[in-house]
């Protein structure tokens, strides 16, 4: 397929690296600012790029995207330029001005974390006080009716939590609750916070269960866990076409300009500041590689998989960090650590 | 299809237009649709007129006969239609 057949819909733009929180398992190490972050000026110079280059969707994310003094006038710009807003927050630091700023850019919502009740959220999220902060956060955002979306990042410490976080979600009128396992990959990369084999499949079990259980009350999303038979994977199987869609229908903007397919691993595609995103888009030798993977040439347990061209082997950026080895089999994939175990 | 019957473009519609192609983005399904020159016409007159009219226009701006026209406005605004983009 050529580089013409792949149509830049949605861009996450990290804004900042800026956070004031202190995630256990941040995958981009987040806290201090880059000293080279993108300006102002150079943002408005970015969305044009953006636009022109036919993006529709823009989902702003950081670090904190909210740590950034200029928040509220990139909100309006990019509302201005049409593009359809998301962002994603840690939800700690939204309040009535950042709402009503949200609520007039119409953004299509607002993904906040909410990784347990108040001791656990408190503790992955490495700040007493943040869940207190991130429930005033939404309730915040459903006064303005801002739909809001429920990230739960599933660890080892919170997989006991899901029901609880689900039931206090809907009760605060939440419109999706989100689960995503832990990335084993920045703060996270050693492993301790990683699900293992069992408790994957488990965890699969359990949201199957929830969704019945709570589908009436809520929106429910959770990633595959290395299972592909629900419905909404029906499309990817008919097009033949992989979850994974980095460099396929989506990219992410780093703080200083940085194009990268993948917000896991920072593979430089180009720079914003000396090139258009559209020419960063369709030439990029990076951009290529990732659209030329070929599921067939994934090795080890993820080779053999008969679920192989719809995971795509799950994280290609995963395969990169813990075998250097862009075809390497999933460390996180419940298949490959039973694979592992039996050996 | 009925020559007299009225076409609106449906909201929650967003567009790009690229060097060569209209993309229309469709908020309520997600779904993308990419059009050429001449059905990027169509779709810019698709905003109250019948569905005769637009032939007419559509027949001038591209000077083919009427035969032609019925038939490639009908195939687009059916297209339109069954996703969602005009009513």
């Amino acid at each position: 397929m050529s580089n013409e057949n792949y149509y830049p819909m949605i861009v996450s733009w990290e804004l900042t690296n800026a956070c004031n929180l202190n995630c256990l398992y941040c995958f981009n190490d987040s806290g201090r600012a880059f000293e080279d972050e993108l300006t102002k000026d150079e943002i408005h110079g970015v969305l044009k790029s953006l636009y022109d280059a036919g993006v529709f969707r823009i989902e702003f994310t950081g670090g904190e995207p909210m740590m950034r003094p200029d928040f509220a006038d990139i909100i309006k710009e990019a509302h201005k330029m049409d593009f359809i807003i998301s962002v994603a927050s840690n939800g700690t630091i939204i309040n009535e001005n950042i709402a009503s700023i949200l609520k007039e850019a119409e953004v299509a919502h607002v993904q906040v974390s909410l990784d347990g009740l108040k001791e656990t959220h408190d503790y992955q999220k490495g700040l007493i006080g943040a869940f207190d902060s991130v429930v005033q956060g939404i309730k915040c955002l459903k006064e303005h009716d801002i739909c809001v979306h429920a990230r739960m990042t599933v660890t080892k410490k919170n997989i006991r939590e899901i029901e609880e976080v689900l039931k206090l979600s809907a009760g605060l009128g939440v419109d999706e609750f989100n689960m995503m396992r832990v990335w084993a990959s920045g703060r996270a990369i050693d492993g301790q916070l990683n699900l293992n084999s069992n408790e994957i499949i488990s965890l699969n079990s359990e949201m199957q269960r929830l969704m019945e259980l709570y589908k009436k009350d809520i929106g429910i999303r959770y990633d595959h866990c290395g299972f592909f038979g629900r419905d909404s994977f029906q499309p990817f199987r008919e097009h033949n076409e992989r979850l994974c869609q980095c460099a396929r229908t989506t990219c992410v903007i780093k703080p200083n300009g940085i194009v990268t397919p993948c917000e896991v691993l920072t593979m430089k595609a180009g720079d914003l500041r000396v090139e258009t995103f559209a020419d960063i888009w369709r030439n990029s030798p990076v951009m290529e590689e990732f659209r030329s993977f070929n599921p067939d040439n994934l090795k080890g347990t993820c080779g053999r998989c008969s679920d192989r061209n719809i995971c795509g082997g799950h994280c290609r950026a995963l395969a990169l960090i813990h075998h250097g080895d862009f075809y390497a089999e999933d460390p996180t994939c419940w298949k490959v650590m039973k694979n592992k175990m039996a050996e | 299809m009925d020559t007299k019957e009225t076409i609106h473009k449906c909201s929650n519609i967003k567009r790009r237009d690229t060097a060569s192609h209209l993309i229309l983005f469709s908020l309520d399904t997600g779904m993308l649709l990419e059009f050429n020159s001449t059905a990027k016409f169509i779709w810019d007159i698709c905003d109250g007129r019948t569905v005769e009219d637009i032939q007419e226009l559509y027949a001038q701006e591209f000077d083919i006969g009427m035969d032609d026209a019925k038939s490639d406005v009908e195939d687009i605004i059916q297209i339109l239609k069954t996703k969602g983009y005009v009513s």
